[in-house]
């Protein structure tokens, strides 16, 4: 079994998702991120933002608190822990409450606002060169390999341990296609097999 | 006024922070185009912080 040492490089075009209700700040933000070679999907709504982290592959996100009245943004950063993408709340009304509560859903970064967009990107990058939780670190691993959303979803059943015939069955494709997209898989790692796709990704 | 404090706060943090990070944004705006928009949604900031002043002047006043 080969085990090589990756190196993190930063992905050519990391992309977040901003949920930020104030035009001001927003376009700030986007800008700001754009002149900083990170692309940046732009909401305003907690249900567009929920859509957008649903239907987009982002490397983080970063969530105002209050896009209505109610502190909803907070319930992003939940959503987007569950799915291993790591996140940032911005707040003009920081308190330790919301600070509290952000960070116990899962939250990397607090920023309040103002900040400095350098000191966004800084962190923006912490979180790629430095994924937190397993989640994390698959998922950067198969954004760094540029997988297909087919072979990204193949690929983490097969980190669950799933067999190319349990696999087949919850996907509901054949076997032979299973197995052609995990030999297209492992050419992407430059593995020969699941065992050193495991133990590049999570190596002991 | 006491009760409606926070919310006023808030709201004026708000204000304050957008007209900071817009001035941030002009800062580093090449295109014309885009530097009057930004100024313009500045303005429209600035303007809100104002009214928030007002009101609060307004609101201390009918306290005393």
């Amino acid at each position: 079994m080969t085990v090589r040492n990756v190196t993190y490089e930063k992905p050519a075009h990391g992309k977040v998702l901003l949920a930020e209700d104030d035009e001001v700040i927003g376009m700030s933000i986007q800008a700001g991120l754009l002149r900083r070679e990170i692309e940046c999907d732009w909401v305003k709504t907690f249900d567009e933002a929920v859509k957008a982290l649903k239907a987009g592959n982002y490397h983080a996100v970063l969530a105002d608190v209050y896009l209505s009245k109610e502190p909803d943004g907070l319930q992003l950063v939940g959503m987007a822990r569950d799915m291993g993408i790591p996140s940032i709340i911005l707040t003009a009304a920081l308190d330790m409450e919301i600070a509290k509560t952000g960070l116990n859903l899962g939250a990397d970064y607090l920023l309040e606002k103002p900040f400095k967009i350098e000191d966004l990107s800084v962190k923006i990058e912490d979180l790629w060169e430095n994924p937190r939780g397993l989640i994390a670190r698959r998922e950067r691993f198969l954004a760094l390999h540029q997988l297909t959303a087919k072979e990204k979803e193949l690929c983490r059943l097969i980190l669950k341990g799933l067999s190319n015939q349990e696999i087949g069955d919850v996907v509901g494709t054949t076997l032979g296609t299973v197995k052609f997209y995990s030999s297209q898989i492992f050419e992407k790692f430059q593995v020969k097999n699941r065992s050193e796709l495991f133990n590049l990704i999570f190596p002991t | 006024m006491a009760g409606d404090f926070h919310k006023w706060f808030h709201d004026m943090k708000s204000c304050l922070a957008a007209i900071q990070m817009g001035t941030q944004l002009l800062s580093e705006t090449e295109n014309r185009a885009e530097q009057d928009r930004v100024c313009e949604l500045i303005y429209t900031k600035v303007s809100d912080a104002t009214q928030l002043l007002e009101t609060l002047k307004k609101e201390t006043l009918n306290d005393c």
